[in-house]
C-alpha cells in the first residue's frame, strides 16, 4: 500500500504543525473505532484547516499501480480522501457507512467522495453510486468522476461507460483526462458519436476534434463527407491535426507508405495535447 | 416572505432612473436572498451590479413540505446545486440552514427536521442557522426557535432571525428576549426584516439589525436612507430577501446608489452593504477575505488551468436585444 504512505506524507508535509497534529490524532481515532470517531473528525475538517491551507492546490506524481490520480486537488480534498482510506470494515456496514456520507455531503465533500471511488473496499459495490454521480449536474462533482479517475474505466459496464463519455462531451469536460478513454472504445459508443457528429453538423456547431479520433475507423460516408468539409474550413491547430490524421484513412487511394505511416490513436492524442 | 400586496403602487413616488455608474467601483454582499427561486438573468444582473457574495437562508418554499426527504433535498441543494449554479456566474454562495417558522407548526415533521439539522450545520458553505423565528407566534414556533438557538449555541455559529409581518414589534422583542435567555451573544444574532419601529431596540441591545428592501410589503429604500442617516452604519445590514414573490434582487446595489445620491458617506454605505454582513456572518472563518475581490471560479483548481473561463462568470451571455436564439 505504497500509495497510502505517499498520500499521508503529501498531506502532512503541507499543513501547519497544529493541523498536522489534528490529522494525526484523527488518524488514530479512525483506526481505533471509525464508527464512533470518523464523523467527529471528518465533518469539521473544513474548519480545522485554515482557509489558506485548505485551498492549496496539490498534484502528486503517482505510480501506474496507484488507484488514484491526484491532479490539482485542493488540500482539503486530499485530506478527506486520506481519511476515507483509513476506514475498514465488513461489506455491509462499510457500504452503509460510506453511502451515508454521500447522502449528507456538501459539494466539496461530494467531490472528495467521488474522487475516492477507486480506493473504497468491495470495488464492485460502487458502480451504482458512480452512475448517480455521472448524472449530477454539478460541474466539479462530474469532473471528479469523469476526469483523472481510474474507477469508471475499470468497473463500469459498457452502457454506463458510454454514458460517461457522451456526457463528458456534452458538458465540455477535459476529454484527454478521461482515464482509459481509448482502451474502452466500442461499437455502440462509436454509433452514438457518429450520431452526435451529425447533430452538431446540422446545427452548424463545432465538432470536438477528439470525437473524430474515437470513431476514426468507422465513419459512414455521410460522416466522411462532413470530415472533408471541415478540413476545408478554418480550424484550430488541434482540430486540423486530428481531422487531417483521421482523413488519411479515407483518402481515395491510400498508398502503402501512407498505411505504414498511420499513427496509433494513443500517439495522436499525445501529439494533440502538445499543440 | 411576501404573500400579499398591501401598498398602492400610485403611492410609490416618482420613478428615479437607475444610475449604476455611481456604484461601479463598489462591491456588495446580499446577506438574505433566496436564489433557488431566481433565474440566471438575476445572477448575471447581480454580478454586473457588483454583488460578489450572497447568503441564502433556508426558508419556506411557497407551499408546505410534506416529508423529511423534501427538507433533506432542499438543504442539499443549498450546499450543492445552488452553490455551484452561483459559482458559474462568478458569485460566491453561502447559506444558513434551519427550520423556518411556518413549518415549525407541523410538529411531527419538525421533530424529524431537528434530528437532521446537525448533519448540515457544519457543511462547507453553511454560515449559521436561519432563517428561524416567529411567524404566527405559536407555541410550536417558540419550541423550535428555542431548540435551534441551542443548536447554534453549541455549534458556536451565528443565527439569522426572521421577524413576523403581523405583530412585528412584539415578535421582534420576544425573539431577542428568548435569544438572551438562551445565553446567545447578541453579536452573533442577526435580527432580520426590521422597520423604523424595531431598529432602535435591536441596536441598543447589541444585535445586528438587518433590513429587507422589498417592494410593497417590507422596507422601501428611501426609508432605508433615512434610517442610516439617523442611526449611522454600525451593525446595520441591507438585504433583498428576493424570492418567489415580486421582489428585487438588485435591492442592495440600488439602495447603495440611493444612499450615495442622498449624501451618505461612501465608507458608511460600504459598511451597511458589504462589511457588516461579512462580519456578522463571520465570513473570515470560511474564506480568505483578501481573495474575495479576485474573480471567482467554480473550482479552485481552475485558477491554474487558466484561460478557458471568462471574467464575469462562466456562463455565456445571450443577446437580449435579438429575437434570434442560437
Amino acid at each position: 500500500m505504497e500509495w497510502k504512505v505517499q498520500l499521508r506524507d503529501a498531506l502532512l508535509s503541507r499543513v501547519s504543525s497544529e493541523e498536522s497534529s489534528y490529522l494525526q490524532d484523527a488518524e488514530e481515532l479512525i483506526l481505533s473505532d471509525y464508527k464512533t470517531y470518523f464523523n467527529k473528525v471528518y465533518l469539521p475538517l473544513s474548519r480545522q484547516l485554515s482557509p489558506q491551507t485548505k485551498e492549496l492546490v496539490v498534484s502528486i506524481v503517482t505510480s501506474e499501480d496507484s488507484p488514484l490520480i491526484i491532479h490539482q486537488w485542493t488540500l482539503l480534498r486530499l485530506a478527506r480522501v486520506w481519511m476515507l482510506s483509513l476506514i475498514d470494515d465488513q461489506k455491509v456496514p462499510y457500504k452503509a457507512f460510506i453511502e451515508k456520507l454521500f447522502d449528507y455531503a456538501d459539494m466539496q465533500e461530494l467531490t472528495a467522495l467521488y474522487s475516492a471511488l477507486n480506493i473504497y473496499k468491495y470495488s464492485q459495490e460502487w458502480v451504482e453510486r458512480c452512475q448517480i454521480g455521472i448524472r449530477s449536474n454539478i460541474g466539479p462533482v462530474q469532473q471528479a468522476i469523469i476526469e483523472q479517475n481510474k474507477y469508471p474505466a475499470q468497473h463500469l459496464n459498457q452502457d454506463a461507460w458510454n454514458q460517461l463519455v457522451l456526457k463528458a462531451f456534452f458538458t465540455e469536460k477535459d476529454i484527454p483526462y478521461i482515464y482509459g478513454l481509448l482502451g474502452r472504445a466500442n461499437d455502440q459508443l462509436q454509433a452514438s458519436i457518429v450520431d452526435y457528429i451529425y447533430e452538431r453538423d446540422s446545427a452548424q456547431r463545432e465538432i470536438h476534434p477528439l470525437l473524430w479520433l474515437l470513431v476514426r475507423d468507422s465513419l459512414p460516408p455521410r460522416a466522411v463527407e462532413i470530415l472533408m468539409q471541415r478540413l476545408d474550413s478554418p480550424q484550430s491547430a488541434r482540430e486540423r491535426y486530428i481531422t487531417e490524421q483521421v482523413s488519411l484513412h479515407y483518402a481515395s487511394a491510400p498508398t502503402g507508405s501512407a498505411q505504414q505511416a498511420r499513427k496509433s490513436s494513443e500517439a495522436l492524442l499525445e501529439n494533440y495535447l502538445t499543440l | 416572505m411576501c404573500t400579499d400586496l398591501n401598498r398602492d403602487p400610485a403611492a410609490m413616488g416618482k420613478p428615479m432612473p437607475l444610475d449604476l455608474n455611481i456604484i461601479k467601483d463598489l462591491k456588495f454582499v446580499d446577506p438574505h436572498i433566496h436564489m433557488v427561486s431566481r433565474t440566471t438573468d438575476d445572477y448575471q444582473a447581480l454580478f454586473d451590479a457588483g454583488v460578489l457574495l450572497v447568503i441564502e437562508p433556508a426558508f419556506w418554499v411557497g407551499q408546505p413540505r410534506t416529508g423529511i426527504d423534501s427538507f433533506k433535498d432542499y438543504y442539499n441543494s443549498l450546499i450543492g446545486w445552488e452553490r455551484f449554479r452561483a459559482s458559474q456566474f462568478g458569485i460566491r454562495h453561502f447559506c444558513t440552514i434551519g427550520l423556518n417558522s411556518r413549518e415549525a407548526n407541523n410538529e411531527p415533521l419538525a421533530e424529524q427536521v431537528m434530528d437532521m439539522l446537525p448533519h448540515f450545520i457544519h457543511k462547507e458553505g453553511v454560515l449559521g442557522i436561519g432563517e428561524i423565528g416567529f411567524d404566527d407566534q405559536t407555541a410550536a414556533e417558540e419550541k423550535y426557535y428555542r431548540a435551534q438557538l441551542e443548536l447554534a449555541k453549541q455549534a458556536g455559529i451565528p443565527v439569522q432571525v426572521h421577524t413576523p409581518h403581523r405583530d412585528k414589534t412584539k415578535g421582534t422583542v420576544r425573539s431577542m428576549d428568548i435569544a438572551i435567555e438562551h445565553g446567545l451573544d447578541p453579536a452573533s444574532v442577526i435580527i432580520d426584516h426590521n422597520s423604523e419601529e424595531t431598529v432602535e431596540q435591536v441596536l441598543d441591545r447589541g444585535f445586528y439589525a438587518a433590513f429587507t428592501i422589498y417592494p410593497f410589503t417590507k422596507m422601501g429604500n428611501e426609508r432605508m436612507v433615512e434610517i442610516v442617516k439617523r442611526y449611522g452604519p454600525e451593525r446595520i445590514l441591507v438585504n433583498s430577501a428576493a424570492d418567489w414573490g415580486i421582489s428585487d434582487p438588485l435591492a442592495v446595489p440600488k439602495t447603495a446608489a440611493l444612499m450615495l445620491q442622498s449624501g451618505i458617506a461612501q465608507a458608511d454605505v460600504e459598511k451597511v452593504t458589504y462589511h457588516n454582513a461579512l462580519k456578522a456572518f463571520r465570513l473570515h472563518e470560511h474564506l480568505d477575505l483578501s481573495k474575495l475581490e479576485e474573480t471567482f471560479f467554480a473550482d479552485p483548481s481552475e485558477k491554474y488551468e487558466g484561460n478557458t473561463i471568462l471574467r464575469g462568470g462562466q456562463q455565456p451571455r445571450i443577446n437580449k436585444d435579438s429575437i434570434i436564439i442560437s
